[in-house]
């Protein structure tokens, strides 16, 4: 993708600072509650406030032009206290000069440009369409009973992003799969080699078909003896996976467009969700799949698993790697589509953030195991037990070998 | 006055090779251009150093050789620890921990004195300087090798604190 994208943030939530450029693939890491899905949100809400504001219109909900309010239905409830109110009133250009003081306030600067909400509020509408597709954390809720939830289904506290991704899957299932019976695996939609990774290592045989149920399409799996499974015995990680699945069918148009509608960017909170590591390894193809298709994608993980995939890339991309080797990594074919997928994944930028408990957000891209940085060497905190427990081992067995070699001699 | 000689220096004597007989060099010397990469702070401070790889080249010509070893005063007393210098990838993993049994092995059976140099400090004794980055990152199954082999994860540099 062409140019860079710099989202700047000071004291909203948990995040004190951050500067975050963003790659074709941006992973975000770090502890719960650091900010990760806060600035995640952000960003969709700085490219799509038109669209955001448009469909509370939609829904007959109104925050009666309070920014406070706005803030309560977008984020959720009792979120309307991460943004401080001094910023709006404070927030110049010259504040977040370098060496300047912390202001109070929140500060958002997304490439060039100070942004305050409440401006976006007001301002008049250039774009109606969505730029960012956003698949949250909260994916499963989706669904209930196998059944999709529209955006009304939910409370007005809830958070946006959870409303509208079930709105659009509700739309998906109930629209445009309204004629199949069929949603996994399909002709039409994924290409043959990862629905048969997928089938291998997330359904194992089963099959994702709709059944009706009271004039409404209900999710089932199917046995491969023709048995219906209903959601509640499927495992958690094909709960988990579903909604993560029908996003990705959302974002991956059947017919030759490489993307949908003015959809640019992608984010997926927790694509590990309940899945086992060759799972993952499974949905990070699909990942580089939306990359090819010339989506940006942001990531939010706690998996070292997915950050295994950034680093062997970049070192990939440092040593000359072929895509043989990117197609070896996950196991996959040499086919005419996947090197063309494997040889853009080695064209892409990598960016990887660490959001420290302490509200610092540290660019830890290099992932360098050997980094002088116990940020990027502890890949922000995801080794870092790992690495303690091989630590206390070899301790333990230098021990050894000096109480064999010496016995009593050096006393304990 | 003539100078004492360090126990480090005085346990490379003893070795019975002829071959190690001019090895040992003071300070960190035998490194030579990786002497830039380990230091030391505070009070420790180096006694000495051995190039064993050139020493025992004609010794041991396919054996694994370990490369360096390095005498460090430390608060108390002196020890012995040992730096090899070596391409860190998962690949490699295998190759130094064959060189570790190497130099287990020929110090228990030759050289016995920087043995009980070795072992009676309980710390780290054993380390991977990496050439061109480390590519081995903690948890996984060759990082476990490792610490099973009382190494730790190769640095790209090494600094005895």
């Amino acid at each position: 993708m062409g140019d860079t994208k710099t989202l700047r943030v000071q004291n909203l939530g948990p995040i004190q600072e951050a500067e975050v450029v963003f790659g074709d693939l941006t992973v975000l890491v770090g502890p719960q509650a650091s900010g990760k899905s806060i600035f995640m949100q952000l960003l969709k809400v700085l490219l799509d406030y038109g669209p955001i504001r448009e469909e509370f219109k939609r829904f007959g909900i109104d925050w009666q032009k309070r920014w406070e309010n706005f803030l309560e239905l977008y984020f959720g409830e009792g979120m309307s206290e991460i943004y401080r109110e001094s910023a709006e009133e404070q927030g110049a250009e010259s504040e977040i000069r370098e060496g300047a003081e912390r202001p109070a306030g929140t500060l958002i600067q997304w490439n060039q440009s100070v942004i305050r909400l409440s401006e976006l509020l007001t301002r008049r509408i250039r774009e109606q369409e969505e730029q960012m597709f956003y698949i949250p954390a909260q994916r499963v809720l989706a669904l209930r009973d196998g059944l999709t939830r529209p955006f009304t289904d939910y409370r007005a506290g809830d958070p946006f992003v959870v409303r509208e991704f079930a709105e659009k899957i509700h739309q998906l299932v109930q629209s445009e799969f309204a004629t199949k019976e069929e949603l996994f695996p399909q002709e039409r939609r994924l290409k043959s080699e990862y629905r048969e990774i997928l089938n291998q290592h997330i359904f194992a045989g089963f099959g994702l078909r709709t059944e009706m149920e009271r004039f409404q399409r209900r999710l089932v799996l199917k046995s491969p003896t023709g048995r219906s499974l209903s959601f509640l015995v499927w495992s958690a990680g094909q709960r988990e996976f579903v909604p993560l699945l029908l996003g990705l069918y959302w974002l991956i148009p059947p017919t030759k467009k490489s993307r949908r509608g003015r959809v640019e960017w992608v984010a997926i909170e927790e694509l590990e969700m309940g899945l086992h590591p060759v799972a993952i390894s499974a949905v990070m193809v699909l990942v580089l799949e939306l990359l090819h298709r010339g989506y940006r994608v942001v990531l939010s993980t706690h998996s070292p698993h997915i950050l295994d995939v950034v680093w062997a890339l970049q070192i990939m991309q440092s040593h000359q790697g072929r895509p043989a080797n990117v197609l070896r990594m996950f196991s996959l074919p040499s086919t005419g589509p996947l090197r063309e997928l494997a040889e853009d994944a080695l064209k892409k930028t990598y960016r990887v953030y660490y959001f420290r408990r302490d509200g610092k957000v540290v660019d830890i891209t290099g992932l360098n195991p050997g980094a002088p940085s116990e940020d990027e060497a502890g890949w922000g905190g995801l080794t870092e037990f790992s690495g303690k427990v091989g630590d206390i081992i070899a301790e333990v067995v230098r021990q050894a070998e000096s109480q064999e070699a010496l016995g009593g001699e050096n006393g304990k | 006055m003539e100078r004492m000689e360090s126990e480090f220096q005085e346990a490379v004597n003893r070795v019975s090779l002829l071959a190690l007989a001019n090895a040992y060099q003071p300070g960190k010397q035998a490194l030579g251009d990786y002497a830039g990469k380990v230091d030391c702070e505070g009070s420790k401070r180096f006694t000495g150093s051995i190039d064993l790889d050139s020493a025992l080249k004609s010794s041991y010509p396919d054996s694994p050789r370990w490369d360096y070893g390095l005498g460090l005063q430390t608060s108390g007393q002196e020890i012995a620890v040992w730096v090899e210098v070596h391409p860190a990838h998962t690949s490699n993993v295998r190759e130094v921990l064959n060189k570790l049994d190497w130099l287990k092995g020929w110090l228990q059976s030759q050289a016995n004195a920087l043995w009980r140099l070795t072992v009676r400090n309980r710390g780290r004794r054993y380390f991977w300087l990496a050439t061109k980055g480390v590519h081995i990152r903690p948890g996984t199954p060759q990082a476990r090798q490792l610490s099973r082999a009382g190494l730790e994860l190769p640095r790209e540099w090494i600094v005895f604190r």
